[in-house]
């Protein structure tokens, strides 16, 4: 398992470097550059100024140098300066990602609360009545667009009814039922659009499970169907489970994208988004990395808890 | 045969259904039989017949949405169809174990052996947790599994099949049960080790008093263990009687039929068998092919490599069948896949008549054609019969579409199946008609050399007969070379020119048939022709 773990390590730090590469090239050969913008935004400023500038920024050097000159940086612990913010890309990135991770993973977690028991218990019976309305519910959280679906729970709860603020993180300092409050329409809309997904596979990895000779042989000794349920079908049932939602949190930061947009929230989703409307390569390059980095931290998050639930999985 | 007690269980007039659509299907016909205490009933039959939905019925164990219809099923006085889910629990397990036909897929992937059997125990007594535990390392012992301490904390994976069902029947044994229903426990196992899985059974049933239930489709391998027999047809029990007495006169056509179909060494080869020349040029050789596998384990990749194939040289003649016997995990299986280049040898040449054959040569793909084990798993569900016959032919690219639909034709009439089934699908096939397609898909690029990789082991013993003497008919007709591999000696008998025994990666003893089987020189050889189950004391 070490062996393999450090494989996996030096494989994601591959990718990343790959990554950074790509992304870096992408920005760099995208149309404009900062300079434009400032030019754009003050009509005072010199062609001369503009020559001036990209000198002392270094955007007149060869992409490979100046790519060159950010990865020592890098290195040196450099992340760079945002020019957005005006102030270093770290501390800029550190709390939205905070704030993403907070209300992705309340949104996560509300999600499998909802999906584990409605899965469970629809796969025990299938075709029941109860399998056919989950069914039916979660095919329409799944086929619901997420900008759709957060336009119409802000008209609703927070226009409509002015139950629920329309958007916003919680104001500094807000005790904890206000900060509960900023958090209900945004990791509604992100839990709605997966928990049909998470229930669905849930309820086709029991129904697949309880088919399986090994649970004949429970019943077969004796086994009561709560025993049958949480000693037999669960941990077989999960290890797929496990990998599908592992490799849907990647799937579910890029949802955060539209989410945070929509409710002005200030996480990774916006700062990317921002960041590249802005023009602000340090910020937007360093945050697509982060993006990508917490999608292969998931995969290997999975691959790891399969092999703690699989028995006949060792890596090696 | 041992004495017996009292009446255990009587089983009346049970009716098992199976609803579809509008109405239904009967698996289990109206059936009665009884066994009294330490006895050991023999429940025999085909595939459908139904023997395994009364064995299920027992215990309430059918698998939705099939339900028992009418009928009794009394234990020690009490009826278990009258009882509830709940009432039935203390039954299941404690007083009724049960071992089934697959013991890889019947054990909990995810639990350890020692938990596995721990939990009957769990269950239905009041032991504590290290009094659990201690009992069921004796239960690891009873059933002999090697180093029963380390075998608690094992799971299944990493057990053989035989283990596997030894645990099992710990697992089934833990508690002491009046009955053990045993559905078909050695099927899927070599036939060496069907042998001491039933020396088990039997030793098992003597020391604790216990009834056993035995189904299977094999009469000769309950022959040795059960007082009586019931011979099961289409839900209905057509027969009963002392084993001895029935195997000895059977009353029924349909006993006989599966008398018949036992497999019994020096029955002598089939009829139409003629004499092969086995010498001169052969037809496919191989010249020191070798195949090993690298180990496990390790920081960095592997320790070292497990040689399954060590640099064996092999010849099939024209007209010949070659077979090649020996345990589960000698090695045969990966030498079938070396000869046909399906895997690539370590080192060594594959030759058709004298051309040293590359890897994915088309005059080899051509020439040589496999038939597999599993009927159910080696033909594309999805794909019609006329389809799946028509793609070797559509792969070599020599016929027109006309041609290949006459091909299909004759080719299933070859294997004595009715050409207008071409458009079905194979599920609506039973296991002896899919590898009869299996055997039609082999022919139809009119191959010299087909390899029958185990084609019979997962099929009843009645139609494995009838399938064999297809293959004999086939070679005469055709002039075929066949390479038989088999861990079941007595199959191979009816059909083979030459045996080639196996152990551990190396052929171990090459003679004619008559030869290996009257005087086998190797103990692997004596292991196989001992271990095949004979009837006892036949008549005629």
């Amino acid at each position: 398992m070490t062996g393999w773990l450090i494989r996996r390590l030096f494989h994601v730090t591959l990718v990343m470097a790959i990554m950074s590469v790509v992304i870096y090239a992408l920005i760099g050969l995208m149309p404009g550059d900062p300079i434009d913008l400032m030019i754009a935004a003050d009509p005072k400023m010199t062609p001369a100024d503009a020559v001036r500038l990209r000198g002392l920024y270094g955007l007149d050097l060869p992409l490979t140098t100046r790519y060159w000159n950010w990865l020592t940086a890098l290195f040196s612990g450099d992340l760079g300066y945002s020019r957005l913010y005006g102030q270093p890309v770290g501390a800029v990135l550190l709390p939205a990602l905070a704030a993403t991770l907070k209300l992705l993973g309340l949104a996560f977690i509300l999600s499998l609360l909802i999906a584990l028991p409605i899965g469970i218990i629809a796969g025990l019976r299938p075709q029941g009545v109860l399998d056919y309305g989950v069914n039916f519910v979660a095919f329409a959280g799944v086929s619901v667009p997420q900008f759709w679906l957060a336009l119409l729970l802000i008209i609703l709860f927070a226009v409509q009814l002015q139950w629920l603020p329309a958007g916003g993180p919680p104001p500094a300092g807000a005790g904890l039922q206000i900060t509960l409050i900023h958090y209900i329409l945004p990791v509604l809309c992100i839990t709605i659009a997966s928990v049909g997904d998470h229930t669905r596979f849930i309820r086709a990895s029991v129904i697949d499970v309880m088919r399986q000779d090994y649970i004949r042989t429970a019943i077969a000794k004796g086994a009561g169907p709560g025993r049958i349920i949480l000693r037999h079908t669960l941990r077989n049932a999960m290890l797929p489970v496990v990998t599908v939602i592992a490799l849907d949190f990647g799937f579910l930061f890029s949802g955060a994208l539209i989410t945070e947009t929509m409710f002005a929230w200030p996480g990774m989703g916006k700062l990317i988004f921002d960041s590249i409307m802005g023009n602000d390569f340090n910020l937007a390059l360093v945050a697509l990395l982060l993006a990508t980095f917490v999608t292969l931290a998931g995969n290997l998050l999975a691959d790891i808890a399969y092999a703690l639930l699989d028995p006949r999985i060792r890596y090696k | 045969m041992t004495d017996t007690g009292p009446r255990l269980l009587t089983v009346e007039g049970l009716t098992v259904r199976f609803p579809l659509g509008k109405g239904s299907v009967t698996a289990v016909d109206g059936i009665s039989f009884h066994i009294d205490r330490g006895e050991a009933l023999g429940l025999a039959g085909e595939s459908g017949s139904g023997k395994t939905m009364a064995a299920l019925a027992i215990p309430r164990i059918i698998p939705r949405p099939g339900r028992i219809d009418s009928g009794s099923v009394v234990l020690d006085g009490t009826d278990l169809t009258r009882l509830s889910e709940r009432q039935l629990r203390p039954v299941r397990g404690r007083r009724i174990g049960m071992i089934f036909q697959e013991p890889m897929s019947s054990l909990n992937p995810t639990m350890t052996i020692g938990a596995q059997v721990a939990e009957t125990l769990q269950l239905h007594t009041g032991l504590t947790g290290t009094e659990v535990a201690d009992h069921a390392r004796a239960m690891l012992e009873r059933v002999r599994l090697p180093d029963p301490g380390s075998m608690m904390t094992r799971y299944p994976h990493q057990l053989s099949g035989g283990m596997q069902q030894r645990a099992m029947i710990a697992m089934a044994l833990a508690c002491d049960p009046d009955l053990l229903i045993a559905d078909e426990p050695t099927t899927a196992l070599d036939v060496t080790v069907q042998a001491e899985i039933l020396d088990l059974i039997d030793e098992a049933r003597r020391d604790l008093g216990m009834a056993v239930l035995f189904i299977t489709h094999n009469i000769a391998v309950v022959g040795r263990i059960a007082d009586r027999l019931a011979i099961m047809k289409e839900g209905r029990i057509v027969e009963t009687g002392k084993t001895a007495e029935l195997i000895a006169s059977p009353r029924s056509d349909y006993a006989r039929h599966l008398l018949n179909a036992v497999p019994r060494l020096g029955a002598g080869p089939h009829p139409r068998k003629q004499q092969a020349e086995t010498s001169g040029q052969p037809v496919l050789a191989m010249r020191g092919i070798s195949k090993s596998y690298p180990l496990a384990g390790g920081l960095f990749g592997g320790r070292g490599r497990k040689t399954v194939l060590h640099p064996t040289d092999l010849e099939i003649h024209a007209g010949e069948t070659l077979a090649i016997v020996g345990a589960s995990g000698c090695g045969k299986t990966t030498l079938a896949r070396c000869l046909t280049r399906l895997i690539d040898a370590d080192s060594g040449e594959v030759m058709l008549d004298d051309t040293v054959m590359g890897r994915n040569d088309r005059r080899l793909r051509h020439a040589v054609q496999m038939i597999f084990q599993d009927p159910f798993g080696s033909l594309n569900p999805r794909w019609s019969i006329r389809a799946i016959l028509r793609e070797p032919m559509q792969i070599a690219g020599q016929t027109s579409a006309d041609q290949q639909v006459l091909a299909v034709d004759r080719a299933l009439q070859q294997v004595g199946l009715d050409p207008a089934m071409a458009g079905r699908y194979p599920h609506q096939f039973s296991g002896g008609q899919r590898q009869r397609i299996a055997i039609a898909r082999a022919l139809i690029l009119n191959p010299r050399v087909i390899v029958a990789d185990e084609p019979v082991s997962a099929l009843d013993v009645s139609v494995q007969a009838q399938i064999l003497d297809l293959l004999a008919d086939l070679q005469v007709e055709l002039g075929l070379s066949i390479l038989l591999i088999s861990h079941d000696i007595a199959v191979v008998e009816r059909l083979a020119d030459r045996i080639a025994v196996m152990a551990e990666g190396r052929i171990v003893e090459t003679g004619p048939t008559r030869d290996i089987l009257g005087n086998p020189q190797t103990p692997t050889a004596r292991n196989l022709i001992a271990a095949v189950p004979r009837l006892p004391e036949r008549a005629a």
